[in-house]
């Protein structure tokens, strides 16, 4: 143990560490890990000090719109009490901000779960609804392996965006990608109901989420039970009496019972969160019965359940030739190449079958390609310095807008309309990938565009090279 | 003191508001109490303003004084409910008073810096400060997740960080 000397890593972690217990956005056990740098590491009280001192000052600045009272022209008693209330003026200001802040979010967060309620207990509403072309789309089925679905008027254009409803699987599987970063390997017979981007009901049948490494939030709910994930992957099947298998294969989940009245749930304004949860870690598997009670405990087991390696893409046909970077014009993709007057650059490299960007950068070539459902993408990617946003788009005009679908592959931030069920690339390492964006774009597209997107510091890095577009079975 | 003696007393102890703010919240990192300890803190450097000799120093005087109303705050509040030890807040205390004898050059940088950022960042700070914007009131209004907020607010604090050292070493240099 070496707490007086720590470690590099260490060091450069602590000023990230800093960061977050100054927003309070800590867990637990970071918490205490910083803690007990604090108390054992000058170096680390020095960079505590540095950091929360510019903070304190910079939320003093700008918190405090109105300037002290003169105080010298008023008496020593009045001055008292001048004195002791101006913090509590700005104090109140505050306060009065966050309540009515507390008082919106408290009333979106009420109809957020009355719709879900909603939605859940009236599953002929919620099936109406997933034919609806006006619902806000949820996931995506972006493969299939032998689906039959269980009436006809479920099979799905696996081109289509899903917004919330049943999916009944009558045997296959489909891969289901949630616009919230997760996905699901659903295995037939099975339902599944829709309830968000980051939400979904088993009613019966196996899955399992085959998530990526980024951090995103997904409830699973069954009849009886809630089981909340953050980033896990793991498995979970319903028996048709209403059996429950937890399976956790990594990180961990925490399953509750459900409540028998929900609407308590929206009074208090909770999360999914019970006082009897229990926390499945890795390699656990926990069997309840149709109460949701715990029947047994054993290891977890992939086997039983569907996996990614399911729908793995073919391989290109062929020799297909990777793009020549050099024979392009590289221009900046709409308003987002540098934007907020940020430095934007590239450089081909690898003699033409490689592009580097740097700093807030967004470059676009023209590829005039017809997109089809089972058009595929392939490329190398590494990374020496995160940004915000890493990944590559499709687009007709070279307009971005919400109708432009990203593919995020690497970076910290997470945005609505881009997409995280690619977001896995770590390391600094050239890393493969091969995507089929047949599912999230058709038709002619004129411009595909890379990105090394970072809005603040303008320090992000992309490198792609040996980009194949191709057609597969 | 005389009504000069008062003036100036007065001037001190709002020029160096901000400070007693910053040394306060380092060793109480909540923000509610600390608006509350800083406010107990003016009063009794007012009614304690007799004993300040002219000429010395200020800040390490008003500096002793806040650290015994943080103090006063620990015993009156649960300890569970803290997040420092008060062996912590001891050493805290003591490392910072030295650090803020000069943050006056630190607070005109950090005003320069933070005009130089580009206007999202800008808007960033202002609801996180002005609005008294907690990361997840911010990650919720604007669709994004807190870690990805956290995150961007940690990027901000790096690029002033680099921007204060850079402006206070040119104007050392000067």
């Amino acid at each position: 143990m070496n707490i007086n000397h720590p470690s590099q890593e260490d060091q450069n972690d602590l000023p990230k560490l800093i960061s977050a217990f100054i927003d309070g956005t800590l867990t637990e056990e970071e918490s205490q890990d910083f803690l007990t740098r604090l108390e054992t590491d000058d170096a680390a009280r020095d960079l505590y000090l540095q950091m929360m001192n510019a903070d304190s000052l910079l939320q003093w600045e700008q918190g405090q719109t109105e300037p002290l009272p003169d105080l010298s022209c008023l008496s020593r008693e009045d001055q008292a009490v001048s004195l002791a209330f101006d913090p509590g003026v700005v104090s109140a200001r505050k306060q009065l901000v966050f309540m009515r802040f507390a008082l919106a979010t408290t009333i979106a967060v009420c109809v957020c779960l009355v719709g879900l309620l909603a939605m859940e207990s009236s599953p002929t509403q919620a099936r109406a609804q997933f034919d609806s072309s006006e619902g806000v789309p949820a996931a995506m089925i972006i493969e299939e392996q032998n689906a039959i679905w269980e009436r006809t008027e479920w099979t799905q254009d696996v081109s289509k965006p899903l917004v919330p409803g049943w999916l009944k699987l009558k045997s296959g599987q489909v891969l289901i990608d949630f616009l919230g970063g997760t996905s699901i390997a659903l295995q037939g017979p099975a339902e599944l109901g829709l309830n968000a981007n980051n939400r979904a009901f088993l009613r019966s049948g196996r899955l399992a989420t085959v998530g990526t490494s980024r951090v995103h939030d997904f409830t699973l709910t069954t009849e009886n039970l809630t089981i909340v994930s953050q980033s896990a992957n793991f498995g979970l099947s319903v028996t048709s009496d209403n059996q429950t298998e937890v399976h956790v294969f990594e990180g961990r989940v925490t399953v509750s019972r459900a409540q028998s009245q929900p609407e308590k749930e929206i009074e208090q304004d909770q999360p999914p969160e019970f006082s009897d949860a229990i926390v499945v870690e890795a390699g656990q598997a926990i069997v309840f019965d149709h109460a949701g009670q715990e029947l047994s405990r054993q290891l977890a087991d992939r086997v039983l359940f569907p996996s990614r390696s399911l729908f793995s893409v073919a391989d290109p046909p062929g020799d297909i030739p990777a793009l020549n970077f050099a024979e392009h014009q590289i221009q900046p993709y709409s308003f987002q190449d540098g934007q907020f007057e940020l430095p934007t650059d590239y450089q081909v490299i690898d003699q033409g079958k490689g592009l580097r960007l740097w700093g807030n950068a967004w470059k676009t070539i023209e590829i005039n390609r017809e997109i089809t459902p089972n058009t595929v993408i392939e490329f190398d990617f590494r990374c020496a310095h995160e940004g915000q946003i890493h990944g590559f788009g499709f687009d007709t005009d070279n307009q971005y807008g919400d109708q432009n679908y990203v593919f995020q592959i690497y970076g910290y931030e997470v945005r609505p309309g881009i997409g995280q069920q690619f977001n896995t690339y770590s390391g600094t390492d050239w890393r493969r990938f091969r995507i089929r964006v047949g599912r999230y774009y058709s038709g002619k597209q004129r411009y595909l565009f890379f990105l090394a997107d970072e809005d603040v510091i303008a320090r992000a890095e992309s490198q792609f090279r040996n980009v194949r577009i191709y057609e597969t079975p | 003191m005389n009504p000069e003696e008062t003036e100036k007393f007065v001037q001190l102890l709002t020029a160096h508001q901000s400070r007693l703010y910053a040394y306060i919240r380092s060793l109480l990192p909540d923000s509610n109490a600390v608006q509350d300890v800083l406010q107990e803190t003016n009063i009794v450097l007012w009614r304690r303003s007799e004993e300040f000799e002219a000429g010395s120093n200020f800040v390490a005087w008003a500096c002793k004084v806040a650290y015994y109303q943080v103090l006063a705050f620990y015993r009156d509040n649960k300890r569970d409910s803290l997040v420092f030890n008060i062996e912590l807040v001891s050493l805290l205390a003591k490392q910072n008073e030295e650090k803020l004898a000069d943050s006056q050059n630190l607070q005109r940088a950090l005003s320069c810096c933070v005009s130089k950022l580009p206007e999202q960042s800008r808007r960033l700070i202002q609801q996180r400060y002005a609005s008294g914007g907690s990361v997840q009131s911010i990650a919720a209004e604007q669709g994004r997740s807190v870690g990805a907020v956290s995150q961007t607010l940690y990027r901000i604090r790096q690029l002033l960080q680099e921007c204060v050292q850079k402006t206070l070493a040119s104007e050392q240099g000067e």
